[in-house]
């Protein structure tokens, strides 16, 4: 297999906490802490994790939206935290972002047709306003919009139509990847699976990699190729998504599995219920992070983090079950 | 014909029926219809604007004239009659003329304080709202300070300093009328600026100064030309405070507060005095305040259909 389109190998993203009147640092949530994974051109990449399990600052850290403590995210073989402001502007042209809040992630003040021209003009795309226009318009069409309606502003529109606009214009630069940051959580379910399937066909035409970040995990299934299960900030295990469904390896996996509601009420399933919270990602527990919660929890667990390893090919977990 | 109006209608007709051409009307007018209001305080605005520009023209005497048959006998300011139509003062001076060329004064302080704050404040709430941190906590100090002094106090010493005179005024009251400013600016920019779509705009790789005045900026418009109009309006008020304090605008030059002090020592047998500068005063900054409420409509592209 030729390289991979990106590759982010031990990614951290450490925030301050600051005490009193100096703001000196008294400690540190590791929101993202030892994340990495590959994603193949044209692949798509689930993460799925709770809320506050650092996916979102996974996938912000790696566009630079939030500059990570460390790591290392290579873009074509190029380490992108190592480029200058310039280059790494131009580096924006091949990764894109489409945000979860359909309402809050486009400008209330501008047209969808200014909106979409705002990308072409930062990155001097084209030299006439016409082209820009002919450009927007292909691009509405691109994701199921009428291109009549560009000189329209957001709020005219309905929230899968926004999300749609908000897909028109991260694909306005002619991205490689996307990284998807929950687009279908705040959309009505009859809407969530229009904007899937047009995000599956844009793959298609377009030869796209997405990194779907995602918490509902018939979702990710759906779209994603291979699957990241996220537990306070770091992967615990990843695989194909057919491989992770049929047989979660870890512990977490398969709690999360089990709580997947069944459409056929004959079935009874045996649900693994988690017991306590979440703890804080502050002061998380020693060893490995899920063992007050794990079901299988064995002495090892308490003292000692597991390693990430190749458990099966093309399948990895971090868990002393399989040691 | 009833068998054409059977046919399905065609894709092009489809289309028309979706998206009914809505009659495009400006939004000015829209705005106008659905705030009538706007529309008083703008006449209001643009009648004092008017009489300050052409006060030469529209005044039927010297304000500073001093006539003698503008007294009375005894020495008391002659009530309105058909000579002097709003009286005179106790000087003697046509008080018609003197209001008109006081409107000048009111409307240069007013309009320039602001502007002045409008500046000092938009740029240092930006700063301090989208850079934070350290740079943050001094202005954000500084603006504390500036809060907390009694703000007259300030401005007298300053003018004190300055010696009184018409740009000296304005400029002291906007030099140190842009905390408000400043505080309500950052709070707007701390919201805004945590929106998905100043993120998406760094994401595509904008400039920093395209994310701060293309972005942010017309986002924090409504709350800040508000707060302008409203301020011309209390700096209107302030100037004649000064005026009145005999600090402000010097004699024999009129302004509104120079004429409501000079008149309240008589106005027991001279009544005319005060109502007419202090009603031009009233009305002058209400115009202002409706027109700011019709302004942040007017700036919100939500708001109006």
């Amino acid at each position: 297999m030729s390289e991979p389109l990106l590759q982010v190998r031990g990614l951290k993203k450490y925030f301050p906490i600051r005490k009193g009147v100096l703001r000196r640092v008294a400690g540190q949530v590791r929101a993202v802490d030892g994340v990495s994974f590959e994603v193949a051109a044209g692949e798509t990449l689930g993460l799925v994790g709770e809320s506050g399990c650092g996916k979102s600052t996974a996938g912000r850290s790696i566009l630079r939206l939030i500059e990570p403590s460390a790591g290392q995210i290579l873009f074509n073989g190029r380490d992108i935290r190592k480029l200058r402001a310039g280059q790494m502007r131009l580096m924006r042209r091949e990764m894109q972002i489409v945000f979860q809040d359909p309402y809050a992630s486009l400008n209330p003040r501008y047209t969808v047709r200014q909106i979409l021209e705002e990308p072409m003009i930062i990155h001097g795309l084209f030299h006439s306003a016409a082209e820009r226009k002919k450009r927007a318009a292909e691009l509405l069409e691109t994701v199921g919009l009428s291109a009549s309606r560009m000189d329209r502003y957001p709020h005219e529109f309905s929230g899968g139509q926004r999300q749609r606009i908000g897909i028109a214009r991260a694909l306005a630069v002619d991205p490689k990847l996307i990284i998807a940051d929950e687009p279908v959580s705040a959309l009505d379910v009859s809407v969530q699976s229009q904007v899937l399937n047009l995000f599956a066909d844009l793959q298609k035409q377009l030869n796209l990699s997405y990194v779907f970040i995602a918490h509902d995990l018939s979702v990710v299934k759906h779209i994603s190729n291979r699957i990241g299960v996220m537990y306070l900030g770091q992967i615990v295990e990843l695989g194909s998504s057919d491989q992770l469904y049929e047989k979660p390896l870890h512990p977490y996996t398969q709690a999360l599995l089990s709580a997947v509601p069944v459409p056929d009420p004959e079935v009874r399933r045996e649900r693994i219920i988690l017991q306590g919270d979440l703890p804080s990602p502050a002061n998380p527990p020693k060893g490995c992070h899920f063992h007050p919660r794990c079901k299988d929890v064995m002495d090892i667990c308490r003292t000692q983090a597991p390693e990430w390893k190749e458990v099966e090919p093309g399948r990895f977990a971090a868990c002393h079950l399989y040691d | 014909m009833a068998n054409m109006m059977a046919d399905s209608p065609t894709p092009e007709l489809k289309q028309r029926l979706a998206h009914p051409p809505t009659k495009v009307q400006s939004k000015f007018v829209r705005v106008l219809r659905a705030y009538p209001l706007v529309f008083v305080g703008g006449l209001m605005v643009l009648a004092l604007i008017f009489v300050a520009v052409f006060a030469g023209k529209l005044a039927t005497f010297n304000p500073d004239f001093q006539f003698a048959n503008g007294l009375a006998p005894d020495g008391a300011p002659l009530a309105p009659n058909h000579t002097f139509i709003m009286g005179t003062d106790d000087l003697g001076r046509d008080v018609y003329s003197r209001l008109l060329y006081g409107a000048r004064v009111s409307l240069e302080v007013g309009v320039f304080a602001s502007l002045i704050s409008l500046f000092i404040g938009t740029t240092l709430g930006i700063l301090s709202g989208y850079y934070g941190g350290f740079l943050d906590s001094i202005i954000m100090r500084i603006t504390d300070i500036m809060l907390a002094f009694p703000f007259i106090l300030f401005v007298v010493a300053l003018v004190a300093v300055l010696t009184p005179s018409i740009s000296n005024i304005f400029i002291a009251i906007g030099v140190l009328g842009w905390a408000v400013m400043a505080r309500i600016v950052r709070a707007e920019v701390m919201k805004v600026k945590e929106f998905e779509y100043v993120q998406a705009a760094r994401a595509l790789g904008s400039r920093q100064w395209r994310i701060l005045f293309r972005i942010i900026l017309p986002n924090i418009m409504a709350p800040v030309i508000v707060l302008t109009t409203l301020a011309i309006g209390s700096n209107m008020l302030l100037e004649s405070t000064l005026s009145y304090l005999g600090i402000g605008v010097q004699p024999p030059t009129p302004s509104w507060g120079s004429m409501l002090s000079e008149g309240q020592q008589v106005f027991e047998y001279a009544p005319w005095l005060l109502y007419y500068p202090g009603m031009a005063l009233m009305l002058a900054v209400l115009g202002f305040n409706l027109l700011g409420d019709g302004l942040r409509e007017l700036f919100n592209p939500r708001r109006v259909r």
